[in-house]
């Protein structure tokens, strides 16, 4: 699976990351599954030879995920899913 | 109160169980308070490894028969937790004498398999990275701390050297070598920015707490007031804050005292970056000048601050962290803390935190405790 997926509210429109039941912002019930693609690096660190980014999605979401080739904090990064793992990547 | 903790242990001896640590515990706790084990009528309990047993089997094997028994799970502020229900049983009339234990041992692989499977949330999207355990996101949240508030390494050296300072006079702290500024910022590190001396080390051994409704005849310890916060802000902020904000001019109000008032302070000190910014939303920090309240409350003045060298000195035993604080609390406040004695402490703080919901700790409690007589 190559996608990033989070979750938009179908009432209030912001997304979510991990999936909720209700929506943490106005309590809507249904979501839409959403590809997400890009987000900055706003910290990265590693542990135990896994590196490691919080990852800015837009406004709503920040998401942990894997670095595999080292980024600079800041930096644009594209995301993908691997095996449920998210995964950051210069683009 | 009487409190009571078994020896911490980082290389248990082969055989240690955690039934067997929780009930060291518990005879520790009525030895103490010099009560038998038939007026004990309420039993609470908090432990990541006790599973797959449950507060009932524990009265079981300790002989207790109870008219109240709870477990709570919430890891860091279990403790407290419990204390607040016990204290609301004991003031209802549902129990008198109420034993509350945390504790675990971790054999081989049990606490990768906490870690990987800790929530759902980290079963599902952070095992597969794999983070491996709460160090990741609290190196990612201490950066931006230091980001927040102009910090560097150096500036968190303080809290663990100044609790190994204190851990060496306690018997029970796994870790009572010296500890120096040096020292602190040339450990390997762990996750950047944290380093070895950032992170506890993982013990086996067990905390006891007895709430009793009986006035006490000799000192005593009374909590004057315990707030909680759970999920205070969805995971959706930076994790710079607990929930205990929220809550500190409340506490602060029933207490009938303030920050400036506390002779000691055990806060949960999972990360240094955590202690720091619990003792901010608590009113200890003064224009929340964290450089400025390391360099001069702890290492210049020497706060009693984790008095027992903390987690990061003492040891974390996986839920008995969240107990801990309290145990040492209350023995300072009873005058039983031997060479590490605070003279005359008569009014301490307590917190609680943790539970990684996915980013950081979603619950966070309070207690503000005074010896009476």
């Amino acid at each position: 699976m190559s996608g990033l997926f989070v979750w938009r509210c179908e009432s209030c429109s912001r997304r979510s990351f991990p999936r909720r039941e209700l929506c943490p912002y106005c309590g809507g019930r249904t979501f839409a599954a959403e590809r997400a693609d890009r987000g900055i690096a706003t910290q990265v660190t590693s542990h135990r030879g896994v590196g490691l980014a919080c990852v800015r999605v837009g406004d709503d979401v920040t998401l942990l995920a894997r670095v595999d080739r080292a980024i600079a904090m800041g930096s644009d990064v594209t995301l993908r899913d691997d095996d449920g793992a998210p995964v950051a990547e210069i683009p | 109160m009487a409190a009571a903790e078994t020896p911490y242990s980082r290389h248990p001896p082969a055989g240690t169980t955690t039934t067997a640590l929780l009930a060291d515990a518990f005879v520790r706790v009525l030895e103490i308070a010099g009560i038998e084990r038939d007026e004990v009528d309420g039993l609470g309990v908090a432990s990541l490894t006790l599973a797959p047993d449950h507060a009932i089997d524990l009265a079981w094997r300790l002989g207790v028969r109870l008219r109240w028994a709870m477990e709570d799970p919430h890891g860091g502020v279990s403790a407290l937790n419990l204390l607040q229900h016990a204290l609301h049983a004991v003031e209802a009339g549902v129990a008198t004498n109420v034993v509350l234990l945390a504790g675990d041992h971790f054999g081989p692989g049990d606490f990768e398999r906490l870690v990987s499977h800790y929530n759902r949330a980290t079963s599902e999207h952070l095992a597969p990275i794999p983070t491996g355990g709460p160090n990741a996101q609290f190196a990612l949240l201490t950066q931006r701390h230091m980001a927040r508030h102009g910090l560097g390494r150096e500036d968190y050296a303080g809290i663990p050297v100044s609790q190994r300072a204190w851990a060496a006079r306690n018997p029970g702290a796994v870790y009572r070598d010296p500890l120096s500024v040096d020292d602190y910022l040339a450990a390997p590190l762990v996750a950047p920015p944290l380093g070895r001396y950032d992170c506890v080390p993982i013990v086996s051994g067990a905390e006891a707490i007895l709430v009793s409704r009986a006035p006490p005849t000799g000192p005593a310890v009374r909590v004057r007031a315990l707030c909680s916060s759970f999920n205070h802000d969805n995971q959706l902020g930076d994790g710079l804050s607990t929930g205990l904000g929220s809550v500190a001019a409340e506490l602060w109000d029933e207490a009938g005292f303030g920050p400036q008032d506390v002779d000691l302070a055990c806060v949960y000190d999972d990360y240094p970056a955590m202690v720091v910014i619990q003792l901010d939303e608590l009113g200890f920090v003064p224009g929340g000048e964290a450089r400025r309240f390391v360099r001069e409350r702890l290492e210049r003045d020497r706060w009693p601050l984790n008095t027992s060298g903390g987690q990061l000195s003492a040891g974390q035993a996986g839920a008995a962290g969240g107990m801990h604080g309290l145990v040492e609390a209350v023995q300072q406040l009873l005058g039983h803390a031997g060479e590490r004695q605070v003279a005359n402490a008569r009014r301490a703080v307590v917190t609680g935190y943790g539970s990684v919901v996915y980013l950081h700790g979603g619950c966070a409690a309070v207690a503000a405790v005074e010896s009476t007589g």
